[in-house]
């Protein structure tokens, strides 16, 4: 007990360089969290977007469909056999069609390629929802209604509702095509992959624009349960109808690419926190080391007490650890809080993507982080951890020391 | 001088310490060294190649930057090769060249494709001096200077099976909106590690001018000066004259796009260093501070003999540099071991991680290490010693003669 | 009776090859429970290296020295620390207090760190500071204290173990010659009391004329060993 009391009041007996040390270890354990906080964050919000906007939880796709940006060929359509969509209708939560194709939107002496997006005006909403949709004008019910610009569309096409807008493209068949259409609508989903390109197009005005005659692109699924396993389930058994010309793509699989980057930046985060605790090792092995100089006459009144080697070890060892202990708290404290905060505040990213030149990616402008309890113990337990491994060679020093000598120091 | 050479006696007093102190700066100075060598490489690829590609400075008309994400051939600069000429003339100009960028569809053959790219048209002298599009080409040649040739980058010949020796079409627009098209045989395939070259069609300006129907115009004019350090200066000189009154100039890290990132190298560097140096100075700062109270004495009876407080800073101040000098000599030249490593050796990151930037990372990337990157971290080795005497030294310079006879 | 303490002919070398220092050469003494014996000589007669040797912070490089009845040559040093711990209590010439403990936690430090049972440490350290005339002085840090009032807790922390030999370096050379003799009366009162054994190195004629036994030590021997009554 008397051991730990003078340990615990040695760390407050130089506490501006006590605090520094703490410092060192506040920031290691503070990065590792808020950084890991918002990759998952990133992470969730990738996976959301590509569910709640691009593909549902598994798409139907024709064979070897490219994944590259804005490429949607339409030389391999298909059509929802009844079989197949009785099955969807009994196995899925929701399923709808879309019919993506890549027009050159034409307004004026403007033009621009986007992204056609064919849609069911019935049941696209029961997969893809719209809560996050800010719509000037209306969503069209049919073709005859027109179409719904994305806003960045319409910015740089000088778009507004009731605007009449040319829509050019190559047919199913290869032949080039275009149509005139009026805009119902301006929509911001605050996700780059509608904003920046998409135009949504009712189903039956893409199908006379592709001359398509009832086939579609993409067959898209929500399904009551997200997680992996239920999707690879229904996955499978989806595939089942695909036949030869269609495949199944799940969200994992369509997200596979953007979450192996993601694993890359998790990495060099992890590489990041490695030397910023390789530091406030350093900074808390030269503190326990100075403290121990500092009371060379001081170990040495203790040893002629009668202290144990071990035990003037401890003494030192404790006070390295009291500061990782301490230190750790702080930042995980801090931390946390500051997680905490994000989650329910999101961070707008729209700035950002913009300024990167504005790709159509699929992700949310709002990033909320996601708070993930496993950083905050394995930080703490890290932060605790290093402190400890840095006093030991200081104090190993300090409990060797002679004590006929330490003592008249 | 006597001070100076208490100084330096003092240094060799407690040789333990000493070297923990210097152990600090030479670990703090090899992480600088090769975190500098690091970020100086991959942020000077990337802004490298922005300022090749995209000119020093760049010159459009006023209607063409207001929609540049649109790319507008109708407002192009007309007589370019005259702007061009008038840049020439400008101090500090050392190469002008007209560029037209165009979305154009591409295809093998004589049927129409949908393979879409964007295709560049700019004088051969560009491509060769500027782009330097002859040390990425991976199979065939660079342009031999013959009519119609097009060299390729290899993401776009992958996606439309175009080898070299074929004929392509590139299917564009002439500014009026109409259709046109250029044939062009694949003499070279290129890839230069980066989206800019891989996805690239690269034209001579004519066949393209001829295409969009712009006589001697271009959408572009790019300027480059001796370095890319240049390109506000060249940018305020085009400004200036009345050839160029009309048009908006831009220096390359003015763009949007690419000042974000020269804005993010510069707080990426600074966050950094300020770390490493915070905690060496801590270190520093502990040995430092054992000193003073080890000397209360000493200093004590100096001060009683005469020696100002100044004097006192000094003698611990010079005591912390001159560690600090000889840990950080010593820390560069252990950092520049894995800081040349990584430059000759670099990094690999992948190509989907380079392709999924949204700026032209090369995918393999390697540090430099330059002069600059050396005094830099030397430099911050010096700062380390000067922030963490600085408590120190305060402290011993108000120790009182009194005080100090009194003490043990 | 076992002697508190006995030297059997006790060298003492430091150095080797050609700068060995002889610090002690043949020493034998022996100390009974009970006395209070004075080490004086100049300085480097050999009291330190002998005051370390008889404290067991040290071991000699030939003979043998006898503590309590235990012979310490060939100890461990976790051993000698035991030894130590249990059945020797140290008084420094500058006090040696441990800063961050007040002056009880000072005392029950001594306690903590013997190996017997002491029932209720608290109250016997604050006992024993009430005895060195510390009453009501147990909370206070050491720079709290004055020079004698340091000397005086030191002296409650060698003693409150119960210790067999009381070792005391030059206590009174760090105070005026007034707290000197109060300290000094303390110790000889406590002798005399409690029937603790001090041995106490010196260069004050004070201490010396209180002292029943002088042993005078001259570059490293013994040169004469008086009993006074």
């Amino acid at each position: 007990m008397i051991l730990i009391k003078l340990a615990a009041r040695n760390v407050r007996r130089n506490v501006v360089r006590s605090s520094l040390s703490l410092v060192a270890v506040i920031v290691g354990t503070m990065s590792l969290i808020v950084g890991h906080a918002f990759l998952a964050g990133l992470r969730v919000n990738v996976i959301r977007s590509q569910i709640d906007v691009v593909s549902g939880d598994a798409v139907l796709q024709p064979l070897d469909y490219p994944d590259e940006r804005l490429t949607h060929p339409v030389d391999a359509l298909f059509t929802v056999e009844p079989d197949l969509a009785t099955w969807l209708d009994s196995s899925t939560q929701a399923w709808t069609t879309r019919l993506m194709f890549v027009p050159t939107a034409i307004h004026g002496p403007d033009s621009i390629r986007v992204r056609g997006i064919g849609f069911d005006p019935a049941r696209d909403e029961a997969v893809f929802p719209r809560d996050a949709w800010k719509v000037v004008g209306h969503v069209p019910k049919s073709g005859a209604e027109g179409v719904l610009v994305a806003s960045s569309v319409a910015r740089l096409l000088s778009l507004h509702e009731g605007d009449q807008l040319t829509m050019q493209v190559r047919t199913a068949a290869g032949a080039i095509n275009a149509l005139q259409m009026p805009v119902a609508g301006i929509v911001a989903a605050s996700n780059p992959w509608v904003d920046r390109s998409a135009v949504f197009v009712p189903m039956d005005l893409a199908d006379n624009l592709l001359q398509a005659h009832g086939t579609i692109s993409h067959v898209a699924t929500r399904l009551a349960d997200h997680d992996e396993e239920a999707v690879d389930a229904f996955a499978t058994a989806f595939k089942a109808h695909g036949g030869a010309t269609r495949e199944v793509s799940t969200w994992m699989a369509q997200t596979h690419d953007i979450l192996e980057i993601d694993k890359m930046r998790s990495k060099a985060l992890n590489m990041l926190v490695g030397v910023l605790m390789a530091m406030s090792a350093m900074g808390i092995a030269n503190t326990v080391l100075m403290a121990a100089y500092e009371r060379i006459r001081e170990i040495g009144t203790l040893r002629a007490l009668g202290m144990a080697e071990s035990q003037v070890l401890a003494l030192f060892l404790t006070e390295g650890v009291v500061l990782g202990v301490v230190g750790s708290t702080i930042g995980c404290a801090i931390s946390t809080a500051i997680v905490m905060y994000f989650t329910t505040h999101g961070i707008d990213l729209s700035a950002s993507i913009d300024r990167s030149g504005g790709m159509s990616i699929p992700i949310s402008t709002m990033l909320y982080v996601a708070y993930e309890s496993k950083w905050v113990v394995l930080a703490w337990t890290f932060g605790v951890g290093i402190a400890t491994i840095a006093s030991v060679l200081p104090a190993r020093m300090a409990a060797r020391m002679a004590p006929a000598d330490a003592v008249r120091a | 001088m006597l001070l100076l050479r208490l100084a330096m006696r003092n240094v060799r007093r407690n040789v333990h310490r000493t070297v923990l102190t210097a152990g600090t700066v030479v670990f703090g100075t090899a992480l600088l060294t090769v975190a500098l060598a690091w970020l100086t490489g991959v942020f000077g690829t990337l802004t490298n190649t922005m300022a090749s590609f995209g000119g020093h400075a760049r010159v459009m008309t006023t209607a063409f930057a207001a929609r540049e994400e649109l790319m507008p051939l109708s407002e192009h600069l007309q007589h370019a090769d005259d702007l061009a000429a008038a840049a020439m003339k400008l101090p500090g100009v050392r190469a002008a060249y007209p560029r037209i960028v165009t979305g154009v569809t591409l295809t093998k053959g004589d049927e129409i494709g949908d393979q879409f790219g964007l295709a560049v048209g700019a004088p051969i002298g560009w491509y060769t001096d500027q782009l330097h599009l002859g040390k990425d080409i991976v199979l065939g040649t660079m342009f031999t200077g013959a009519d119609g040739e097009t060299v390729l980058g290899r993401t776009v010949a992958e996606a439309i099976h175009a080898q070299v020796g074929d004929t392509i079409i590139a299917l564009g627009m002439t500014q009026d909106g109409a259709m046109a098209p250029v044939k062009a045989k694949v003499v070279g395939i290129a890839s230069g590690g980066n989206q800019l070259v891989d996805n690239g069609i690269f034209l001579p300006l004519e066949p393209l001018r001829w295409m969009a129907d712009v006589d001697d115009g271009a959408t572009e004019l790019l300027i480059y000066g001796d370095d890319k350090t240049e390109g506000k200066t060249l940018a305020a000189e085009l400004r200036a004259d009345p050839a160029f009154s009309d048009d908006v100039v831009q220096a390359w890290d003015e763009q949007p796009s690419t000042a974000g990132i020269v804005a993010m190298t510069g707080v990426v560097n600074s966050i950094i260093s300020s770390i490493i140096v915070f905690v060496c100075a801590l270190g520093v700062w502990n040995t430092m501070m054992m000193s003073v109270m080890e000397r209360t004495r000493e200093i004590g009876v100096m001060r009683a003999m005469g020696l100002t407080r100044p004097g006192t800073v000094v003698l611990f101040v010079v005591e912390g540099l001159f560690i600090a000098a000889i840990g950080g000599a010593v820390g560069v030249a252990l950092g520049c071991i894995p800081a040349y490593a990584l430059q000759v050796y670099g990094v690999n990151l992948g190509d989907k991680m380079a392709h999924s930037a949204g700026v032209p990372v090369q995918s393999h990337v390697y540090a430099l290490l330059t002069v600059g990157v050396v005094v830099e971290a030397f430099t911050l080795g010096l700062c380390t010693a000067l922030v963490g005497t600085a408590f120190p030294a305060w402290r011993a310079a108000s120790i009182q003669p009194v005080d100090a006879m009194r003490s043990r | 009776m076992v002697a508190a303490c006995q030297l059997e002919s006790v060298r003492k070398t430091y150095g080797d090859g050609a700068g060995v220092v002889n610090a002690l050469e043949g020493v034998s003494l022996v100390i009974q429970p009970r006395e209070f014996t004075v080490l004086a000589g100049p300085s480097g007669s050999g009291k330190t290296t002998l005051l370390n040797l008889i404290g067991c912070l040290d071991q000699p490089s030939a003979g043998s020295v006898f503590v309590d009845g235990q012979n310490t040559s060939g100890m461990s040093s976790r051993q000698l620390a035991a030894l130590r711990a249990d059945r020797i209590g140290f008084v420094f010439q500058s006090f040696n207090l441990v800063p961050v403990l007040t002056a009880a936690e000072n005392v029950e430090m001594a306690l903590h760190l013997s190996g017997k049972k002491w029932g209720d440490v608290r109250d016997r350290a604050r006992a024993m500071l009430a005895s060195v005339g510390l009453d009501g002085m147990h909370a206070r840090y050491p720079n709290q204290l004055s020079g004698g009032q340091q000397q005086r807790v030191a002296i409650a922390r060698a003693l409150v173990k119960e210790p067999a030999l009381v070792i005391a370096d030059e206590p009174t050379a760090n105070l005026d010659s007034h707290t000197g003799e109060e300290v000094l009366a303390l110790v000889r009162r406590l002798n005399e009391e409690k029937g603790a054994t001090f041995v106490c190195s010196t260069h004050d004629a004070m201490v010396m004329s209180r002292a029943r036994r002088v042993v005078t030590l001259r570059d490293g021997h013994i040169v004469s060993d008086e009993e006074r009554a």
